[in-house]
């Protein structure tokens, strides 16, 4: 079974209930185990708030997700109009490994979103950021 | 989500059960409530994960700086019961090596009390 949703949302942090309402909706149709959902929120959302707060310079604009949920895949492409950013290569790499007196307090986002996902890629093409994320459905 | 005190050993160690999401919208509220526990005079502090959904880096950032504040009064933070759809969260980030992870709360119990 194929599944395929969109949605967009505006530039503003209460609006990630819809993205995360819309990550569950289509989780039960599809039928995710709780561990992809969770996965799926959490990226979703540290990226999306990523655009929110430092997207851009000012007044509203829009993210657009489009989800495609297959038996083996689900793939996620986000565009917005920000400034470019790459998560594979723009982000600082926090020691995962060091010890808890020097572990920053913050910086895990991105991180967490790289770690979890099995497959990112990113380009930027007429003035928009696109990240296409897979998760695959076997855990 | 919902916080609420589920336990106070003799010894002063809290134990406080975590129901439903902590995201970016109440991890503040998350924070608040956590820092007023370990202020009330605990000497460690158990968080029984059971029946929490979601947790998200905003999250992870209050766990993190509460664990600093714990040990910087020789104080423990465990966790305990972490639902296997957030294990590999806990895992990617290293949490699970900052941040004692135990089965039960009579364990994670036995290890804040020694």
């Amino acid at each position: 079974m194929s599944v395929t949703r969109t949605l967009t949302i505006e530039t503003k942090l209460e609006e990630l209930n819809r993205l995360t309402e819309a990550v569950e909706n289509l989780g039960e149709e599809a039928h995710w185990s709780p561990g992809l959902v969770g996965k799926v929120n959490l990226v979703l959302e540290e990226l999306a708030i990523n655009t929110i707060n430092h997207g851009h310079d000012g007044g509203l604009h829009e993210i657009s997700f489009t989800f495609r949920s297959t038996e083996d895949a689900l793939t996620i492409d986000m565009v917005d109009d920000g400034k470019p950013f790459d998560p594979l290569t723009d982000a600082p790499i926090p020691d995962v490994n060091a010890p808890m007196e020097e572990r920053p307090i913050g910086g895990l986002g991105v991180f967490l979103v790289r770690k979890l996902m099995d497959e990112l890629t990113y380009r930027r093409e007429e003035g928009r950021n696109h990240l296409t994320l897979v998760a695959y459905r076997a855990e | 989500m919902k916080l609420s005190v589920v336990n106070v050993t003799g010894n002063g160690v809290m134990v406080v059960a975590i129901e439903g999401r902590v995201d970016s919208s109440n991890a503040q509220r998350f924070e608040r409530v956590l820092d007023a526990v370990a202020d009330a005079g605990t000497r460690g502090m158990v968080l029984d994960l059971e029946n929490l959904t979601y947790i998200s880096s905003a999250a992870l950032r209050v766990l993190l700086g509460l664990t600093k504040a714990q040990a910087r009064k020789g104080g423990t933070l465990a966790v305990c019961t972490v639902p296997d759809s957030l294990r590999k969260v806990f895992e990617v980030s290293g949490f699970d090596q900052i941040i004692p992870v135990h089965d039960s709360q009579t364990e994670a119990l036995a290890a804040c009390s020694r």
